[in-house]
This record gives structure tokens, sequence and C-alpha cells, in this order.
């Protein structure tokens, strides 16, 4: 795997680099499409400029290793190795591999997808004709970004997959999609996921970035969902990265009338993570409900950045995003509710809370509210600060060891929001890193 | 001669940079109840978190020995293993806690500490089970969180539940019959007069004299200002339910002050 080609698209450069050569600057043996797509998210990226830390959306997570880290685009090809993966006991519909950047046919599992459900692999090369369907939905994408980075998210596309489940039809076990990072070079990869759900039907996705501990790189992951007509879908993305990895990825919703949808988003690993929503309730009487739990330790930063617009009148949106913060981590929550003239009876909450087991982690709490309409109900809290003094005085009175009962806070503090995951392998999965992880930092944070 | 179980000398503790106990003795032996009454903000909370170790509450002066051994020197959770027992005043609800996590470390803390096997969880269900009927606790409460929405009466039965569960040496009740109601009373003084035994002892902080007519002292002690300004009998907390806390505290009741003049009269 080492030792990295010497053709020019696998040279390393960076983000600010590839913008300035234009789209002309990847090349390789992609379908049309695929090429067309990336240098439109270049040439888009270069029109709207990349982010920089004056910017107020950047304003506390500094995108400079993001810009300017030197990047290698993945190999061509497929991996061929063994299965790297950590893999979850759960039971999916259909799991796919892709280790840095490059489809792992053998370790997919795809046969057997139940009728009326589409399960198609992007960006390897061997797709059929997943084209005149996603095509316009990355183009949408690029063209709704609102930066660079964004920009390139949602058009450079190494691999993924995309899924579609016809009007009616239910998907009873989620499809897993794995996106591993082995390689010690950086190499930036751009997974990108699709799910569309038509009307009345159900479905849910689940992404698990990971990485080998001396990965290095960049991910800029792209998950766009469609929710038709009281249809419900879930998508969920455990992020366990190596800790020398940045990733940033968005996740873009758009839901119809009466669907529900669901988000669980767990940021364990990375660098620098930058984790976007952008979700438009456009139809009436949407729900909406995005949990999230982020850890960082020593010098992780975690940057959650929530839109949630409410275009019609009648729809729930939740958000309930917590943080543990040990080291000298740092976290960014910043969560804005729109709501639009028409769009009354909205009913939106929104929920932000950080612990902090150390003195040099820092959190920052940023809800925005920017409404139109009269007739609504929206709330936000956000709290921080450190461990229940008096309930940590009150476990250890009746003997309970103080390491044991600090974490018995942190596993009820975070098991508010790992118990609202809603696939179960999934939640049982994150309890047991967080509960390995929370054990740890409270060693290194007495 | 046999040595006290707890011996407090010349204590003096601070909070908040203000000065609370001041100067307190007590010797408590073995089998021995020990009833401390007192005003509102004499201290009598303060003396049991010291005992405790609650964090924020400094000893600027003065001992306790507990079995013998400094007592000051261990962190609060060793001190429940090694035997010391506080039933909180205002038992601290812990929401994501369960009732069931919380017991079975904690018991499982003391019995390894003092060499016994752990319970597994049958064993462990048999024992509480028999707890919680002496003090007429339902067992669904269980699958709650730590306190998290007890009644103020349930508060202070779960108190006894750990109580008899642990099993400890000495026990410090802080107000546990404050917010009871009569039939609650009757049941959490039997939790209590139950677990009277001659190895362990029991420092009862009440303002009523109604707990000490179900769980009889051997001592009683006046607390005023942050040391014992009295101690004596059962007869004392009579006295004092009768006269209140003028002759400690200088300030008397206008009513009984009458009352007093009167009857010396
Ligand atoms: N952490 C603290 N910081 C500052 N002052 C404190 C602190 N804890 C207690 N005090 C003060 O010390 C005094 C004694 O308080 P304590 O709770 O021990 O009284 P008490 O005898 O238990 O009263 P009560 O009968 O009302 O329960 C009070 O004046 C109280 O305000
Ligand atoms: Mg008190």
């Amino acid at each position: 795997m080492k030792g990295a080609t010497e053709t020019p698209e696998h040279t390393a450069s960076t983000l600010v680099e590839l913008v300035e050569r234009g789209g002309a600057a990847i090349e390789g043996e992609a379908p049309s499409w695929l090429r067309d797509a990336r240098a439109m998210a270049i040439e888009r990226a270069a029109a709207i400029g990349l982010p920089a830390k004056t910017d107020e959306e950047w304003r506390y997570t500094d995108p400079k290793p993001l810009l300017e880290g030197q990047f290698s685009l993945p190999r061509p090809g497929a991996y061929e190795g063994d299965d790297p993966c950590e893999h979850m006991e759960i039971d999916a519909t259909a799991r796919i591999v892709f280790v840095d950047g490059r489809l792992a046919p053998e370790h997919c599992r795809l046969s057997g997808l139940p009728s009326g459900v589409e399960v198609s692999l992007v960006g390897t090369g061997e797709e059929a004709d997943v084209e005149e369907r996603l095509a316009p939905i990355v183009a949408q994408g690029i063209g709704g970004a609102r930066d660079g980075l964004e920009a390139l998210g949602a058009g450079l596309i190494s691999g993924g997959v995309f899924v579609r489940v016809d009007a009616g039809v239910t998907l009873e076990k989620p499809i897993v999609v794995v996106f591993r990072a082995e390689d010690g070079s950086p190499v930036l990869s751009a997974p990108h996921v699709t799910l569309i759900v038509g009307e009345g039907a159900r479905a849910s996705v689940i992404e698990d970035h990971q990485g080998a501990a001396g990965a290095t790189g960049l991910t800029l992951g792209r998950s766009e969902v469609r929710v038709a007509k009281g249809a419900h879908a879930e998508h969920a993305m455990l992020q366990r990265e190596s800790p020398g990895r940045h990733h940033v990825s968005t996740l873009r919703l758009i839901q119809d009338a009466e669907s529900h949808f669901h988000s669980d988003r767990v940021l364990l690993g990375g660098a620098v993570t930058r984790n976007n929503i952008h979700a438009t309730l456009q139809g009436e009487s949407c729900e909406a409900v995005f949990n999230g739990l982020y850890t960082p330790e020593e010098r992780q930063h975690h940057d959650s950045h929530i839109r949630v617009e409410h275009l019609a009148p009648g729809c729930n949106s939740r958000q309930y995003y917590r943080g543990i913060l040990a080291d000298r981590s740092r976290a960014v929550f910043t969560g804005r509710i729109y709501v639009k003239d028409v769009a009354q009876q909205t009913d939106a909450i929104q929920s932000n809370s950080n612990l902090l087991l150390s003195r040099s982690a820092h959190a920052v709490a940023k809800p925005q509210l920017e409404i139109y309409a009269d007739d609504v109900r929206c709330t936000h809290g956000a709290t921080s600060g450190q461990l229940d003094a008096d309930a940590e005085f009150y476990l250890r009175a009746r003997g309970v060891p103080k390491r044991v009962a600090r974490l018995l806070l942190l596993q009820a503090f975070a098991g508010e929001n790992i118990d609202r995951i809603e696939n179960e392998a999934l939640r049982t999965t994150v309890h047991a890193l967080a509960d390995h992880r929370l054990g740890a930092a409270l060693q290194r944070n007495a | 001669m046999h040595e006290p179980l707890l011996k407090i000398e010349g204590l003096c503790a601070e909070a908040g940079g203000v000065e609370i106990l001041r100067g307190l003795d007590l010797e408590v032996k073995a089998g021995e109840v020990h009833s401390i009454m007192g005003p509102n903000g004499s201290g009598k909370s303060t003396l049991a978190k010291v005992l405790a170790g609650r964090e924020g509450y400094e000893v600027t002066s003065g001992s306790v020995l507990f079995k013998g051994q400094d007592l000051l020197e261990l962190e609060p959770d060793e001190r429940a293993r090694e035997g010391v027992f506080l039933a909180f005043q205002y038992p601290v609800e812990i929401p994501g806690v369960s009732n069931m996590q919380f017991l079975k470390e904690s018991i499982n803390a003391v019995r390894t500490h003092r060499g016994q096997e752990p319970l597994d969880t049958v064993g462990f269900l048999g024992e509480l089970r028999e707890k919680l009927a002496v003090v007429g606790m339902n067992e669904q409460l269980l699958q709650r969180s730590v306190n998290e929405d007890f009644s103020g009466g349930e508060k202070k039965r779960y108190e006894i539940v750990q109580m008899s569960l642990l099993e400890p040496s000495l026990c410090v009740l802080d107000e546990t019959d404050s917010g009871l109601d009569i039939d609650a009373l009757r049941v959490v003084s039997e939790g209590i007069n139950r677990m009277r035994s001659p190895e362990r002892a029991m420092v009862l902080v009440t303002h009523y004299q109604r707990l000490l007519n179900y769980v009889q002292p051997d001592i009683v002690h006046v607390m005023v200002g942050g040391r014992i300004a009295q101690s004596g009998g059962k007869e004392l907390a009579l006295q004092l339910e009768e006269r209140g806390y003028a002759d400690f505290t200088g300030v008397a009741d206008p009513a009984q002050q009458t009352n007093r003049q009167e009857a010396s009269a």
C-alpha cells in the first residue's frame, strides 16, 4: 500500500492547490458524469471560496489544517487485501466496504436484496446506470453548498453507495457502509452516500467511518437523504476515525410532508472534525430528530454545525447534542433553527449539554433562532459544566470507588443520547466504545 | 475498657470561609444510640458531612478516630467501605444511574472490602427484596434512577434500605424522620431498631422527640454554635421539647419565656 505511484493525480497536494488548478486537475478512469461532477465541485469551490477562519461559520474551527494539509487522492482500482475493518454485530440488509477510498468487493455483501430496493455502488467504475438518478442530486448538492469545502464534499466522490427504496416498501434491516482508512499516507477520500426513501417507505443506513491507528489524511463525506411523503428514514453515522485523520461530513436532508427522519451522529475519533447537517423540512407535518454525541479528548476538535429549516406548517424538529470533553479538547455546537413565515405551528427544540472533565477543555455553544412565523414553539438550551459533585459524593458515600462513581455519572450523561440511537446493534457498539473511552479519559483527567 | 467506636476531639471545621464546627467533642461506643438535637444552623449536618468526608468542608483542627484509626485521612468511599454510613438529610437524585446499578456497585464494593464474595444478581435481589420489605418499598423502584422522582418519604426510606444492605458499624442519620408521615415514621423507626446491635453505633440527628419514642437513645446531646452544649439521658430530649433551646442560645422564644415565668411564679 505504501509508496504511492507517481501518476499526477496521486501526488499529494492541498485542497487550496486542487481548487487553484481547476476542474481539469482530476483525471483518471472515472465515468464521464463523475468527472463532470468533480470538475463542477472544484469550479464551485473556486467560485464561492474555501472557508477561512474569518468566516462567521468557521469562527471556532480553524479550517487551515483541512485546506493546507497535503493529501493524495485514492489509488485507482479495487482494494484486494484482507478485511481490516472492525465490524459491529449487526444484522444488515447489505454491507459495503471501502478501504482508503477504494471499494473492497470481496468484503461486501450485496446479494438477496428485497424487491423494490436498489443498492448501487458509486464511483467504482463498475456502476451501471445510477448516473441518471444520482447526477441531479450531486449537482443540487454542489449548487447548494455554502462554502467551497462543502462543494468539494458534495462532488469529489471517491466512492460510495446509492440506495433507493420504492414507495410502500419496508426495509427492516439497515444498510451498512464502512469507510475504513488504513493507509499511513494522507489519503483524501470523499465517500458519498445517498438514501432515497419513496412514499410511505421505510429504510435506514448506517455509515461507519473508521481507521487504523496510524491513518492520516482527510475524509470529505457527503450523505444525501430524501424522504418522500409519509416515509420513515433513519441515518446514522459513527465517526471513529484515527486521531491523526481529519473528518468533514455533511448530511443533506430534504423531507416531504408527513415524513419521519431520525439522525444519529457519534463523533469519537478524528483530529479536526466538522459535522454539518443541513435539513430542509419542506412538506407539512414532518418530524425530524437529530441526536448526537461527541467525546473529544487529547487535542481533538469536534465541531457540529446544524441548520434545520422549517419551510412548511406543523413540523417538529429536535436537536439533542451532548458532549464529554477531556484533556485539551475543543467542541463547538452551532445549531440554527430557521422558521419561514408560512411555517406556522412549528415545534422545534434544540438542546446542547457539555461535560468538561478537564480545565483545559473548552466547549462553545451557539444556538441561533431565525423565526419569521408568529405561531411557533422554539426552545433552545445549552449547558456546560463539570460532573455533579453532590451526585459523586452520594455514590462514594455508599462505598463506590471514585473512578467508578465518576464513570457511572458519565455513562448516565452520555447514555441519554446513546439510548436514543435507533439501531440496537449500533447502540450496543457505541455504549461499549464510549465506556472504554470515558474510562480511559477519567484516568487521565482525575 | 473498650475503645470507643468514634472519638471526636476538639473538632473545628469550616465551609465557604465560614467557621461552623467550633471545638466539638463526642464519644460513641459500639452498641450505643446517640441523639443530636439543636437549633437550625447549629452545625449538625456539617458534622455529618465532615464524618462522611464531603469535599468543601475543611477540618481546621481536632481529630476524629474511628475504630482507632484516623478517619479524616480516608477518602469518602473508603470511609463507607470501612463501615461509616451517612443517611442524607437531602438524598441526591441521580438521573440516568439506575438504583439497580447503584446498589450493586455499592454492596459489592463494601463486600469485596470485607473479604466477602461479591453477590451475583440472584443473591443481590434476594437480599434487597428482604430489606425493601422491611420499610414497605416497592421493587419497581429499582428500574428507576437513583432517588429520581421519589417522594420525600420514599427518599428517607430508601436511605434505610441502603443502610441495612451495607451493614455499617457507624450509622449517622441526618433528620431521617423529617418529612415522614406518622405510619412511615413507625416503619422507618422499626428499620432503625432492627439495625441496633452490640457491634453497631448510631447517631440520630433529629428535631423531634417523636422519633426518640420509637428509637430510644442512650445519650442525648444538644448542639449549639458548632459544639456540644450539653449531654444527658433521654429525659433531656423531653426537656428540650418542652422548653426549646433558649437555655442554650440565650435567645428565648417569647411564648416559652412567659410560660416559664408563670411556672416559676
Ligand atoms: N458549604 C457551606 N458554605 C457556607 N456555609 C455553610 C455551608 N454548609 C453549611 N453552612 C452554614 O453552616 C451552618 C450550619 O449548617 P448545617 O447544615 O450544618 O446546620 P444544621 O444544624 O444541620 O441545620 P438544620 O437543623 O437546619 O438542618 C449554617 O449557617 C449554614 O448556612
Ligand atoms: Mg441539617
